[in-house]
């Protein structure tokens, strides 16, 4: 822009992509051109990272590097082009390198969906789901309208919603007054600090993407009160889905409002009794969930640990660890740095409040060990907020001519780009095989159990896979809750090495005794995912198969390549 | 007693059995009168009466009688004269003040014939300080000025010329050119009653009524056109006296402010001069002589309550008004009235503050519109075919009202477009003595066609602004993608398309119609709205959801259906609703540079030009 134009107030729109266009284009090639090698990918403790042949970790040092020399050069476009190509890197294979949807949870909310789509109505009678059906509701009625499978709205749904939430995070920081700029670099932030793997067909997702849109309406209500109570119905919507997020929420509007950053500034007391309300409603549905001001915060902040874990393991937990404490650490840099000045003062509390309110939760509610990863990924858009201007001023300097120091901040800061996207992509995809469901799981899941009476017990050496993915779940659930309880959950009988035929005889004597339809299905997945997790002895899982396969009293009814199913057949034990 | 003379002298031949004589009779002449039979002139052919019964200035109600060879009973009537007395809340007759300057307008346009009478009425008032203003409104012919010329050379009366055509905007010339304190407005097919200025003027006694209004009854029931609208409208029978402000609403009247067939009609009211001045006098986008055809006074009414002021309605100021007597004439002015009504609806849609007060009303206000419907013509005798295929022509004409209510929309905002509005402030200061009698030409002529409208009060001229600079940009920018949710919602619960189809229909009616609207109420900036937009509609749904599935309903097409009729017709609204204030930043955001956005957008808009000009091959 020359000098005339600018004191003409004259800007002239120029389409700019420099060098971030044969990166970002490299980028996107290499992450498709990776993507049947992904498919068809050998199993890896390490994840995805290690078995795609280095596709996506080609494609995200790409879009790494186009972001910084875009924010460097002032070229916004390619900015928001390389956040969106880190998001695909991130998630595009849940949905191109896989036929079905990845985490076995995702089936168990599309057995809720199935079961409003065939009844109409949420209760269940025999889980939490009820209580909280606006998701799964929106989701069965969507279904009806569309006649979309709702699996194939899973399938889809860990790509789109984290798309979604890059508007949403740009609303959350413009709101909050940050320049274009700094929100770009919060989205990009946000996108690579989100390693929790919460986004997948599940209440939360859709909770956490309209409490960022709670919190943008809230952070402009300052000036403008009435989108303070335009928040009301989403907060409303977010009450009926999720049963963590509204008291998130509810912490961060009341200490807004104590801090004077919102208006009206007793809407937390609002968003309070409308939670509360329909808490109480749901009052039974919690028993053994939430118990509010009875929880153990030390024993919620552990993470889910059931087996002795693998290298693999190891190497991811390590690594998510490693970039939550430097997530919250260039946080709490900027607040630090926030504080010290008057005019920043209060954006750098509404950020601390926005990121460290979660942490509230671990005293409030024990969430099935669960609470730990929701404190974290409740604490993103705050920690971005904090972390974002810092890292936008770090790469708006420009070097002076002739230094060499200052003219290597564009290559470290690549390089730092790169080390962060690598680490988060190791840390999303590192259990990529042990969340990789099997497509002949599925099959068997939505066929198999239809006209198997109420008391059915269904044995798995490991819970993975797709378990009450239909309908049927329901009464089989109301027969007994623990009907589909995995042998790793047996007391004992986790780390087991399937040695002899003890351990035989007792499994057939304990179905035997229950005098129940057994049947036992066994899936790849299972072997990846105790693999991964150390849930039991090296080679255990294959000395268990063929047991069961040598055990007359276990009849195949179903068997692929990457599943079998049995049934248990009485007379065959029974002299 | 002397024979009663009628209200108004025929209008012409009288061949309809169910006439009935109108009149009026004064209560002590009744009782000095005794038992003979009351003679009525003129009275041959008719078989019924009507008289307004006074007393002294004070108007108590209608008593319906038989007539027989051209008189009615005494005795019967006295009984029901006393009932009539007896019932009537009417205090004692007021004092006479006669403190107050009135000058009287007559608004007329080629119709001398009517105007002489209703000149003479007026000038058969008895009142210190009066003068008469006739504003010839964009006449054909000399008419009007020749008979104020000869007939009326009377140094009261004054003619001014107006030739912008229009009924507001000759009111508004007659406002300036007033020299009253008070400005009574009264049409041209009327007798006015001798007490009627002081009627008025006992009515205005309290110092913040800016308005009064007062009875218009039917001077003529000669044929079955005239007594259907006699039954139609309200304000020729409507006895109740009493004073209005927005700040004392009456407990008995839901719909006010907004009770307007309670405040009077534009042929008898008064008003105060400076106040209405500052008002900005009569909206030029209404009235007879205008696209929208009526309605100003509506308009006017409203505003002065809105503006604070008190509008005051006196049965006891009494003008007589010649209904029309053709069908044909009835059709035009039916018409009139169901786009002046649709248009000052409009207006009220288009004003921030009536329009809160409004949506409240507005379900209400939808069941008395339809109520109303196509009417009816009473009868007592028994009706000929001809008659009847007459009663179905009558009835149809109140439908026809109703179906112009809804060209009322589009003629008033075809009226804004073309400049029209109020008395542009700089006019308002105007003083009274540069008003022109009939021998000079007009130079204090009102408002400015160009002129932005403005009504004194800013958020009542931003509201017009507002809807002006919408509609001109093509209309409904912001209420069209509410409506166009709304369709596809509608068409998605139809489910004709494949599952491709109904997702994009749906994620269109959810995903844009209720955010939209609420955009559209409360307007976000971009990159919120980008969010908050979808974020909404997927929060109904999931609400929505919810409730139908924990109630097991099974009403979720129910809901769609519902739903996207509801923004249809929103939408609709919305689209001739002015655009909302821009949202004001106390720190202006920068602008975000996404140039390749706006180059494409610039790149459209060039060829798009490029396209409109050009000329088909050959063409030289």
């Amino acid at each position: 822009m020359t000098t005339a134009s600018m004191a003409a107030g004259v800007i002239r729109p120029r389409i700019r992509l420099g060098a971030e266009l044969p990166l970002l284009l490299g980028a996107v090639v290499l992450l498709f051109a990776g993507l049947p090698t992904m498919r068809h990918a050998s199993d890896s403790p390490f994840g995805l990272v290690a078995a795609d042949g280095g596709a996506s970790a080609a494609a995200m040092c790409g879009a790494i590097a186009a972001f910084v020399v875009s924010m460097r050069a002032h070229r916004e476009l390619g900015a928001v082009l390389s956040v969106v190509v880190v998001v695909l890197v991130l998630r595009l294979p849940t949905v191109l390198a896989t036929e079905v949807p990845v985490y076995s949870w995702t089936y168990k909310h599309l057995g809720v969906v199935d079961h409003l789509m065939q009844t109409g109505q949420a209760e269940t009678g025999v889980d939490i789901y009820a209580g909280w059906p606006g998701f799964f509701a929106v989701a069965a009625a969507f279904a009806t309208l569309t006649g979309v499978a709702p699996i194939t709205v899973a399938h889809v749904f860990i790509l789109l919603i984290q798309l979604a939430m890059l508007p949403a995070m740009f609303a959350l920081f413009r709101a909050a007054g940050r320049t274009h700029r700094v929100a770009i670099v919060g989205m990009m932030f946000a996108a690579l600090a989100n390693w929790v793997g919460q986004d997948y067909f599940a209440p939360q997702s859709v909770a956490f993407l309209l409490a960022i849109v709670v919190l943008t309406l809230l952070l402009s209500s300052r000036r403008r009160p009435v989108l303070g109570w335009l928040s009301v119905p989403i907060f409303a919507a977010i009450v009926v889905t999720h049963q963590l997020t509204p008291y998130w929420l509810v912490a961060v509007t009341l200490a807004l409002g104590v801090l004077g950053r919102i208006r009206p500034r007793g809407l937390g007391l609002v968003f309070g009794a409308i939670a509360f309300c329909w808490l109480m409603l749901n009052l039974d549905a919690l028993s053994g969930h939430t118990l509010v001001g009875a929880a153990d915060p030390v024993a919620n902040a552990q993470p889910i640990t059931a087996g002795a874990g693998s290298p693999g393991q190891t190497l991811t937990a390590l690594l998510a660890r490693g970039l939550s404490a430097v997530v919250i650490g260039v946080a709490l840099l900027g607040a630090a740095m926030g504080l010290r000045r008057r005019r920043r003062r209060g954006a750098a509390l509404t950020g601390l409040v926005l990121a460290f309110t979660s942490v509230a939760l671990l005293f409030g509610q024990s969430y099935g060990g669960e609470a730990i990863y929701r404190v974290y990924l409740y604490a993103i858009p705050g920690c971005a907020l904090l972390a974002a201007p810092l890292i936008e001023r770090a790469l708006r300097r420009r070097a002076p001519r002739g230094r060499l120091l200052p003219r290597l901040a564009g290559p470290v800061a690549i390089l730092v780009g790169c080390g962060a996207g690598m680490t988060t992509l190791q840390v999303v995809d590192g259990a990529w095989f042990s969340n990789l469901v099997d497509a002949d799981a599925v099959r068997i899941a939505q066929t198999a159990y239809a006209d198997v009476p109420d008391d059915l017990m269904l044995l798995s050496p490991v819970d993975a896979g797709p378990g009450r993915m239909t309908a049927d779940y329901v009464r089989f659930a109301r027969a007994d809750q623990l009907y589909d309880l995995s042998l790793a959950a047996w007391p004992g009988w986790l780390g087991q090495d399937f040695e002899g035929e003890a351990w035989r005889d007792e499994l057939d004597g304990a179905v035997l005794f229950l005098d129940r339809p057994t049947y036992l299905v066994v899936t790849a997945q299972m072997f990846r995912a105790a693999d991964y997790g150390g849930l039991f002895p090296p080679g255990a899982l294959d000395r268990f198969r063929a047991a069961v396969d040598a055990d007359p009293a276990w009849v195949v009814v179903s068997a692929t390549s990457a599943a079998t199913l049995y049934r248990f057949e009485p007379s065959e034990v029974l002299p | 007693m002397n024979a009663l003379q009628p209200a108004m002298t025929a209008g012409g031949p009288l061949d309809w059995p169910d006439a009935i004589w109108v009149g009026e009779i004064d209560v002590a002449e009744l009782e000095r009168h005794g038992d003979a039979a009351i003679a009525l002139a003129e009275s041959a052919g008719y078989a019924r009466a009507r008289l307004l019964v006074r007393r002294g200035l004070r108007v108590l109600g209608f008593v319906d009688a038989p007539v027989a060879d051209g008189e009615i009973d005494a005795a019967s009537l006295r009984s029901e004269v006393i009932a009539l007395d007896a019932g009537s809340d009417a205090d004692d007759e007021p004092e006479p003040i006669a403190t107050r300057s009135f000058t009287v307008v007559i608004c007329t346009r080629d119709r001398p014939d009517q105007l002489r009478g209703a000149l003479a009425s007026v000038l058969r008032i008895e009142h210190p300080d009066l003068d008469v203003l006739v504003v010839d409104n964009a006449s054909a012919t000399t008419a009007t000025r020749d008979l104020v010329a000869t007939e009326f050379a009377d140094p009261r009366v004054r003619l001014v010329e107006e030739p912008r055509p229009g009924l507001s905007q000759a009111r508004n010339t007659g406002l300036l050119a007033a020299r009253g304190e008070f400005v009574a407005f009264t049409d041209d097919d009327v007798i006015v009653d001798p007490q009627w200025l002081r009627a008025l003027e006992a009515a205005a006694t309290a110092p913040d009524v800016w308005c009064v209004s007062g009875l218009v009854p039917s001077g003529e029931l000669r044929t079955p056109v005239q007594a259907f609208f006699d039954g139609r409208v309200s304000w020729s029978r409507n006895l109740r006296g009493r004073s209005y402000r927005l700040a004392e609403p009456p407990a008995d009247l839901p719909m006010f402010p907004f009770s307007v067939g309670e405040y009077g009609t534009g042929a008898n009211f008064a008003v105060h001069r400076e106040r209405a001045i500052e008002l900005g006098g009569f909206d030029t986008a209404f009235g007879v002589g205008t696209p929208t055809g009526g309605g100003e006074d509506l308009d006017f009414f409203t505003r002065v309550l809105f503006a604070g002021g008190a509008l005051v309605m006196t049965p006891d100021a009494l003008v007589w008004h010649r209904h029309r007597a053709d069908l044909p004439a009835l059709r035009v002015q039916a018409r009139g009235y169901g786009t002046g009504l649709g248009a000052w609806l409009t207006r009220v849609a288009t004003d921030p503050r009536m329009r809160s007060a409004a949506l409240r009303r507005a379900p209400r206000a939808a069941v008395r519109l339809f109520a109303k419907g196509g009417g009816g013509l009473p009868s007592t005798v028994e009706a000929t075919p001809a008659e009847l295929a007459l009663r179905r022509e009558i009835s149809r004409v109140g439908w026809i009202e109703l179906a112009h209510v809804f060209r009322g929309p589009a003629l008033y905002a075809r009226q804004r477009r073309r400049g029209a509005g109020l008395i542009p402030a700089a006019e308002r200061g105007a003083p009274h003595d540069s008003a022109q009698n009939h021998d000079e030409p007009p130079s204090g002529t009102p408002s400015d066609p160009g002129a932005t409208p403005t009504s004194g009060s800013s958020l009542v001229g931003r509201a017009v602004r507002g809807a002006v600079a919408n509609l001109a940009r093509g209309g409904g920018h912001r209420g069209s993608p509410v409506a166009v949710a709304g369709v596809a919602g509608l068409l998605a619960s139809a489910h004709l398309g494949s599952p491709a189809v109904q997702t994009l229909l749906i994620v269109i009616a959810v995903g844009i119609g209720p955010g939209m609207l609420v955009n559209a109420l409360v307007p976000l900036r971009p990159a919120t709205a980008a969010v908050v937009v979808p974020g909404i509609g997927l929060a109904i749904a999931m609400l929505l959801a919810t409730l139908d599935s924990r109630l097991a309903l099974g009403a979720g097409q129910a809901m769609l259906i519902t739903g996207s009729a509801t923004l249809v017709l929103a939408g609709c609204v919305i689209a001739v609703a002015p655009p909302p204030p821009r949202v004001r930043q106390a720190r202006a955001p920068r602008p975000l540079r996404i140039p390749g956005l706006r180059r494409l957008r610039d790149w459209i808009e060039h060829h798009r030009r490029l396209g409109f000009r050009r000329r088909p091959s050959g063409a030289g």
